[in-house]
C-alpha cells in the first residue's frame, strides 16, 4: 500500500483537475490521526479540546495549533535526526523565539510537489519559461528561509539561463536590478520578477528618485511575498499595482502577491494572473490550492464568521503532514467567494487610552 | 433599530450664530442594532478666532466670582452627574456605552468614581494643597511664609485636548481651569465626543454665565493650522494623549507656553508575603480584580501586572483561584467592554499560547473566561510585559519583593500608579523605591482606580502649574 506521503502527493497532482471533497476529507482525517499519534503536544491539545481520531468526522473540526506552537516546540512527527531541512520564521519582535518548521527528505518532496503544482496553476498558467530575477538571498546563503527555498524550486523548473538571486553580501542593490531589467528589455526576454514585497518598494522608490521607468517585455510578471511585517512602511495592494505598472510596465493582472508562512508547506497565491488567462472576471483574492482549506473564525467565539466578515484565519494544509496540518493564526482576514483576503496582523490595543505599551517605549528609545 | 443623534460640541449661545456649517460622522453598530450620528461644527480658522476672542472676554466674569462660589457650582455639577436617575446621565450612559464599547455599568462606574472625588471639599483641599490658600486666587492675600501679599492668576484662556479612554474624565480639566479662573477651550476626542458637551450643558444650567466660559469643539487631531491658532492664544495647554501627541504639541507651542502633558503611563501592583495570609487573601483578590476590571484597564492608573511575593501562607499560585473567582464577580457587576476583532485576535492568540505552554508542562497557569471577558495568568516573567488590556492581568511571583526593581528599572519614568500591600515596617523602603522610579501614586489594592482630587496627577501640581504669582513686598 502506498504511504500516506504518496497518497497526498497523488492527490496534489490530480486535485486541480479532479476536485474531490470526499477524498480531501478522508486524507485530512488520516493526516489528523497520524499527527495525533506522532506529535505528543498536539495530542494533548486535541484531548483538551475533546477531539480525537474517530471523534472527528469533518476536516472543519480538526483543532488548529497556534502559530506560537512552532516557536515553543519542535512540532515534528519523526525523530529529530530525520530532519533534513529546518526553516525558521524571521522573528518580528524583540526577544521572541523563532518558529521552526522541520522537514524530512520525504516531507521536502511533498512540499516541492505542492510548490510546483501551485505555481503551474497560479503563476505560470501560460506555461512558458522566464528569466527569474529574485529579490531574495540564494538558498545557500539563507538555508533557513523558506521563501528562498521555494523560489529556487520555481527557478529550477521555469527559469531561463541568466536567472539569478539579487540579495547578496551588500543586501539588495536596486542598481543591479535596474541593470538586469534594461538588459531584458534590450534582449526582449520575459521576466519573472519575484521576491520580497519590501524589496519591490525599495526598487520603486529608487526608480522614482532616478526617474527610471521600464517597459518589460510581454509576458513578464511579478510575484511579491512577505508583506510588510514589523516594518513601518506599508502600502495598499492597489498602490503596489499602480507602482508596478508605472515603473515596470507590468499590467495589474500580471502582478500577484503570495501569502507564505514558514509554518505552512503550501502557499496562497492571488488568483488574478490565473483569472486573467482563464478570462475569469472574479475579484482578486487569495485562492486555496485544493489540498488546503482556510476558515475564518470570530476570535471572540471561535465560530466561523459569515462570508465577507472579518476574523482570524485558520489554515489546513495536507503538505504539513510531518508538522501540524491545522494552524490557527492571528492574521486578520475575511472569506470571499473564491478564497480569502488577508487584512493584517493582530496588533492589539494601540495603546488606546493612557495605558502605555512596552512596545511604545522601546520604539521611542 | 435605535437611532441616536448626538452633539459632539458645546458652544456658548452667542457663538452658535457663527457656525458656518456642520459635519457629521455616522457610526453603525450592527451587533447592537443601532446607528449614531454625531454632529460637529466645521472649525475654520476664522470661526476658532471668534470663539477664542469670546472666551477670553469671559475671563473677567470668572475673576469676579469668589473661588468658593466656583467650587460650589462645580460641586453641584458633580452631584448631578452622580445621580443615576438624571435624564442627562441616563442618555450619556447609553450613548457613551454604544460609542466607546464600554458596558453601561462601566460607564456609570467610571462617571461615579470621577465625580465622587470632585466635590466641594476635594476641590478646595486640592487648591490648598497646591497654592497654600484658595484665597490667593480671589485677590492679594497675606502669606506668612513669604511675608508679603500675593495673588495667583490663572491664564487668560486654557486649551485642553481631551482623551477618549475614560468616560467622565474630561471634566477634570474644565474644573482645574475654572478653579484658577480661566476660561477653557476644549478639543473633544473623535473617539468620545459625547461626555464633554453634556458636562458643559450641566454647568450652563447651574450658572448660565459660567456656561459662556467654555467651548468644546472637535477637529482631526494634529490639524496644524487650527491648532496653531489655539496654541498661540493659550498660555496653558492641557494634553491627554499618546507620547507622540504630547511631543507633537510641545514642539508646536510658542516659547513660554506651559504644556501640562498626561501621556500614556503604566500601572502595576505589588503584594508582600505578609499580606498573603489565608484570612486576607479572598478580600485582596476582590480588590485586585476591581483594580484590573475598572476602566477595562484603559486608564494609566490601571495595573498591567501584579507582583506577588512568595513565602506567604498563600502562594502566588494558590492565589490564582481566588483571583479567578473575583474576576467573575467583577464581570457580573460591570461587564467588560465590547471587543473588536483586532483586540480579540490578540487575546485569543495569547490564550492559545498559554494553553499550549501549560500543556507542555511549563510553569505557567492561565485562568480565563472562554469569551475573553477576563484573563488571569500566573507567569514567572523575566522582564516587565505590558498587558493587551481588556482585563488581562499577569501575576508575577517574586522570591523577594525587592526584586521588583529589575522589572521596573527599564520602564523608569513611565510608571504612574502602584497598588501596594505590605506590612507597616516595609512601607518606607517600598515608597522610596517607587519614588526613585518615578511612580506618582501609591495606594492600597482596590483603590487604584480612585485617586483623589489632591493627587499629583502625573507627579505634577496640576493646579499650581496653571497659575502665575504676583508678590507685593511693600507692606
Amino acid at each position: 500500500m502506498a504511504t500516506i506521503y504518496h497518497r497526498i502527493t497523488e492527490y496534489i497532482k490530480s486535485s486541480f483537475t479532479n476536485r474531490d471533497e470526499n477524498a480531501f476529507n478522508r486524507l485530512a482525517l488520516e493526516v489528523f490521526s497520524f499527527q495525533y499519534t506522532n506529535i505528543p503536544i498536539y495530542q494533548k491539545l486535541c484531548d483538551k479540546r475533546g477531539a480525537a481520531p474517530g471523534k472527528v468526522s469533518s476536516w472543519r473540526d480538526i483543532p488548529g495549533i497556534s502559530t506560537e506552537g512552532f516557536k515553543l516546540f519542535e512540532l515534528f512527527s519523526k525523530p529529530p535526526a530525520e530532519a533534513k531541512r529546518i526553516f525558521s520564521t524571521s522573528g518580528t519582535t524583540q526577544g521572541v523565539k523563532k518558529g521552526r518548521a522541520l522537514f524530512s527528505e520525504e516531507g521536502l518532496e511533498l512540499m516541492d510537489t505542492a510548490i510546483l503544482e501551485n505555481a503551474r496553476r497560479c503563476l505560470f498558467p501560460d506555461s512558458g519559461k522566464y528569466r527569474f530575477l529574485i529579490i531574495a538571498p540564494p538558498p545557500e546563503k539563507a538555508p533557513h528561509m523558506i521563501m528562498a527555498y521555494g523560489m529556487e524550486q520555481l527557478k529550477k523548473k521555469y527559469g531561463l539561463p541568466g536567472s539569478r538571486f539579487l540579495i547578496g553580501e551588500r543586501g539588495f542593490v536596486p542598481e543591479e536590478l535596474a541593470k538586469e531589467l534594461k538588459l531584458a528589455e534590450h534582449e526582449n526576454i520575459s521576466i519573472a520578477l519575484i521576491g520580497a514585497s519590501l524589496g519591490f518598494l525599495t526598487f520603486f522608490d529608487y526608480c522614482a528618485l532616478q526617474g527610471l521607468a521600464f517597459n518589460l517585455p510581454a509576458g513578464s510578471r511579478t510575484l511579491d511575498a512577505g508583506g510588510y511585517k514589523g516594518k513601518e512602511r506599508e502600502i495598499a495592494r492597489d498602490e503596489f499595482l499602480s507602482l508596478g505598472s508605472r515603473f515596470l510596465g507590468i499590467p495589474p493582472a500580471m502582478s500577484i502577491n503570495l501569502l507564505g508562512m514558514t509554518e505552512l508547506g503550501s502557499q496562497f497565491y492571488d488568483n488574478a494572473l490565473k483569472n486573467h488567462f482563464n478570462g475569469s472576471p472574479d475579484k482578486r483574492c487569495k485562492e486555496n490550492p485544493p489540498w488546503t482549506r482556510t476558515l475564518v473564525f470570530d476570535p471572540r467565539t471561535m465560530k466561523e464568521v459569515p462570508l465577507g466578515e472579518k476574523g482570524v484565519l485558520w489554515h489546513l494544509d495536507l503538505t504539513n503532514l510531518e508538522r501540524v496540518a491545522a494552524i490557527q493564526t492571528d492574521d486578520i482576514g475575511r472569506r470571499c467567494e473564491q478564497g480569502f483576503e488577508i487584512l493584517g496582523r493582530a496588533r492589539g490595543s494601540e495603546a488606546r487610552g493612557c495605558s502605555l505599551s512596552i512596545e511604545e517605549i522601546t520604539k521611542k528609545s | 433599530m435605535r437611532e441616536l443623534a448626538v452633539k459632539g460640541y458645546y458652544l456658548p449661545e452667542p457663538l452658535r450664530a457663527e457656525i458656518s456649517g456642520f459635519s457629521y460622522s455616522v457610526h453603525e453598530f450592527p451587533e447592537q442594532d443601532a446607528v449614531m450620528r454625531v454632529e460637529f461644527p466645521v472649525v475654520t480658522p476664522r470661526f476658532l478666532e471668534k470663539v477664542i476672542a469670546f472666551l477670553k472676554e469671559k475671563k473677567a466674569y470668572l475673576e469676579s466670582l469668589p473661588v468658593a462660589t466656583i467650587a460650589d457650582i462645580l460641586d453641584r455639577a458633580s452631584e448631578q452627574w452622580l445621580d443615576d436617575t438624571s435624564p442627562k446621565k441616563v442618555a450619556a450612559v447609553e450613548a457613551i456605552s454604544l460609542f466607546t464599547g464600554f458596558s453601561p455599568e462601566m460607564v456609570r462606574e467610571s462617571i461615579r468614581v470621577e465625580h465622587l472625588s470632585s466635590r466641594r471639599d476635594d476641590l478646595l483641599r486640592a487648591l490648598r494643597s497646591e497654592l497654600g490658600d484658595p484665597a490667593f486666587l480671589d485677590g492679594f492675600h497675606y502669606s506668612k511664609e513669604r511675608g508679603c501679599h500675593s495673588k495667583a492668576t490663572g491664564p487668560e484662556l486654557t486649551a485642553a485636548i481631551f482623551s477618549s479612554n475614560i468616560p467622565g474624565l474630561p471634566h477634570l480639566s474644565v474644573m482645574r481651569s475654572f478653579l484658577v479662573k480661566a476660561p477653557i477651550m476644549g478639543k473633544a476626542s473623535r473617539e468620545e465626543p459625547i461626555f464633554p458637551p453634556l458636562y458643559a450643558e450641566t454647568l450652563k444650567e447651574i450658572d448660565p454665565e459660567l456656561g459662556n466660559c467654555l467651548a468644546i469643539l472637535s477637529w482631526h487631531g494634529g490639524d496644524e493650522e487650527i491648532e496653531k491658532i489655539l496654541f498661540n492664544h493659550c498660555s496653558v495647554i492641557i494634553v491627554y494623549g499618546s507620547e507622540a501627541t504630547c511631543t507633537s504639541v510641545c514642539k508646536r507651542v510658542p516659547p513660554g507656553t506651559r504644556v501640562i502633558s498626561h501621556s500614556h503611563r503604566i500601572g502595576f501592583g505589588a503584594v508582600g508575603r505578609e499580606a498573603l495570609n489565608k484570612k486576607a487573601a479572598p478580600g485582596l483578590a476582590q480588590k485586585i480584580a476591581y483594580d484590573v476590571s475598572t476602566f477595562d484597564q484603559f486608564a494609566c492608573i490601571s495595573p498591567q501586572v501584579y507582583f506577588l511575593e512568595e513565602g506567604g501562607a498563600v502562594s502566588p499560585k494558590e492565589f490564582m483561584p481566588l483571583l479567578e473567582q473575583a474576576m467573575k464577580t467583577q464581570e457580573q457587576k460591570a461587564p467588560p467592554a465590547r471587543l473588536n476583532i483586532e483586540d480579540a485576535a490578540v487575546l485569543r492568540h495569547l490564550h492559545n499560547t498559554y494553553e499550549l505552554r501549560e500543556l507542555a508542562g511549563e510553569n505557567v497557569l492561565m485562568r480565563a473566561a472562554e469569551n475573553l471577558s477576563w484573563t488571569v495568568v500566573y507567569e514567572p516573567l523575566k522582564e516587565f510585559l505590558s498587558s493587551p488590556l481588556h482585563r488581562f492581568i499577569r501575576i508575577v511571583p517574586l522570591p523577594d519583593l525587592q526584586d521588583i526593581v529589575n522589572y521596573l528599572a527599564p520602564i523608569k519614568g513611565y510608571m504612574q500608579n502602584a497598588g501596594l500591600a505590605v506590612g507597616e515596617e516595609r512601607r518606607a523602603e517600598m515608597f522610596n523605591l517607587f519614588a526613585r522610579l518615578g511612580v506618582s501614586r501609591i495606594c492600597p489594592p482596590g483603590k487604584m482606580p480612585t485617586p483623589s482630587m489632591m493627587w499629583h496627577h502625573d507627579g505634577l501640581p496640576c493646579l499650581g502649574e496653571m497659575v502665575r504669582w504676583t508678590d507685593a513686598e511693600m507692606f
